[in-house]
């Protein structure tokens, strides 16, 4: 094969691993939301109004536990945008195995960016 | 009182509310599905026209819904090799630092101003319209311009034709301007709740000379990252209102499975004209609800 073939065959174990990460992440929210969306139904109330972003996560753990429906729907939400930030970490953890050092800069600047969203979203 | 009495339809009841809700949001994903766009360009003007929600509560919903149908979507064409990864990582460090940038704009200096963000979505859903009308495969050329960053990254690739099953390589450059074109789909991304794949295809297919499948396929792949660097603004800034987010999550990702796996046989020619027409009457309406002209 000529060396234009290489790049998309490269590593077919990575791509595994990223469809399985991406599959099981949106399946686990899916659950979540919809269980969150059900217990909401049943109860009539989400339990939480308005919004609902900067939550305590202290709370969330016991919130669970009493079946409170905005604890399921706000981790649904949480695992559905970590789903990404685990692809983008799983990369970084390959190029840096293959000692692929422009893609270990280049997914370590998208992780950082990442990383940058929360914590700007949780001082505005 | 019930939690989801946000959202509210005139004098319907809230349960009423959420069935329409549901609905609405399906029909955006199906039809984002079918077309390719992706749901958000048709769900955040109708969640602002229909459930009168402001507008940045429609964008946070949106961009979270994104992130969903992106991950799910993309999950296929990752296995079979059609995604160029390394294309999808070059390009998402322009979109990432688009959609965080978007997305800070849109909850601090644009945060009490629903009308500005109104008319902003404007122009963004008319260029998408027209897009929309003049997508068409451009041929990708055997000798493009030799692009030194293509080279040093390796990201050139090749990809097995669906019909023909004949394997076609193919060569990427002008990858400066391609990482503009991100960086900019990643601004509308973070700042009005759409993936970009509308922007970003055309950009990768007619700029930097990559096939429209494989465009189409690294998109999709991308969208996850860039959707992600603005939702997690608008999560932990608090925007995102979770009795409107869930359903509409979970709708609109219904509505993509069935749209991918029936968009094909839709007459998507002559729907395209339809959802052309819808996308200019939406357009219209966000300017007179600006005005005040619409309540």
């Amino acid at each position: 094969m000529t060396d234009a073939s290489e790049p998309s065959r490269e590593s077919p174990r990575l791509r595994t691993e990223f469809a399985g990460v991406l599959r099981v992440g949106v399946l686990l929210s899916g659950v979540l939301l919809l269980l969150g969306l059900l217990l909401a139904v049943a109860r009539g109330s989400i339990g939480l109004a308005g919004r609902t972003g900067a939550l305590p996560f202290g709370q969330l753990a016991g919130d669970l536990v009493g079946g409170q429906p905005w604890a399921f729907l706000w981790l649904g939400v949480v695992v559905l945008a970590a789903t990404p930030v685990i692809r983008v970490v799983l990369a970084l953890a390959n190029f840096a195995g293959a000692k692929d050092r422009d893609y270990v800069v280049l997914t370590s600047f998208v992780l950082a960016v990442l990383l940058a969203s929360v914590a700007v979203g949780a001082v505005a | 009182m019930s939690g989801f009495a946000i959202v509210t339809l005139g004098s319907l009841s809230p349960w009423l509310s959420l069935l329409i809700l549901l609905v609405v949001a399906f029909a955006a994903g199906m039809v984002g599905a079918a077309l390719g766009t992706g749901g958000g360009i048709f769900l955040v003007p109708a969640l602002v026209l229909l459930f009168g929600l402001d507008i940045h509560v429609a964008i946070a919903a949106s961009i979270v819904s994104v992130i969903a149908t992106s991950s799910a979507a993309a999950a296929g064409d990752v296995e079979t090799g059609l995604t160029n990864i390394r294309l999808a990582m070059f390009l998402e460090s322009g979109t990432a630092v688009g959609g965080l940038l978007g997305a800070v704009v849109a909850v601090t200096i644009l945060a009490s101003q629903s009308n500005v963000l109104v008319l902003v979505f404007v122009p963004v859903i008319l260029l998408g319209a027209g897009l929309m009308l003049s997508s068409r495969d451009r041929d990708i050329v055997p000798d493009p311009p030799p692009d030194p960053i293509a080279r040093r990254l390796r990201l050139d690739g090749e990809y097995v034709g669906p019909v023909t099953h004949i394997r076609r390589s193919y060569r990427v450059t002008r990858t400066p301007l391609g990482l503009v074109f991100a960086f900019f789909a990643g601004i509308a991304s973070g700042l009005l709740g759409l993936g970009g794949g509308i922007f970003k295809v055309p950009a990768m297919n007619a700029v930097m000379n990559v096939p429209l499948r494989v465009a189409t396929a690294t998109s999709t792949f991308m969208i996850g990252v860039t959707a992600t660097a603005g939702a997690l603004v608008y999560l932990f800034a608090g925007d995102v209102e979770l009795a409107v987010a869930a359903p509409v999550i979970l709708a609109v990702f219904a509505g993509t499975v069935v749209g991918r796996r029936y968009g094909h046989r839709a007459p998507v020619g002559r729907l395209k004209l339809l959802f052309v027409g819808l996308l200019v009457a939406a357009a219209l309406l966000m300017v007179a609800r600006a005005a005040g002209v619409l309540a």
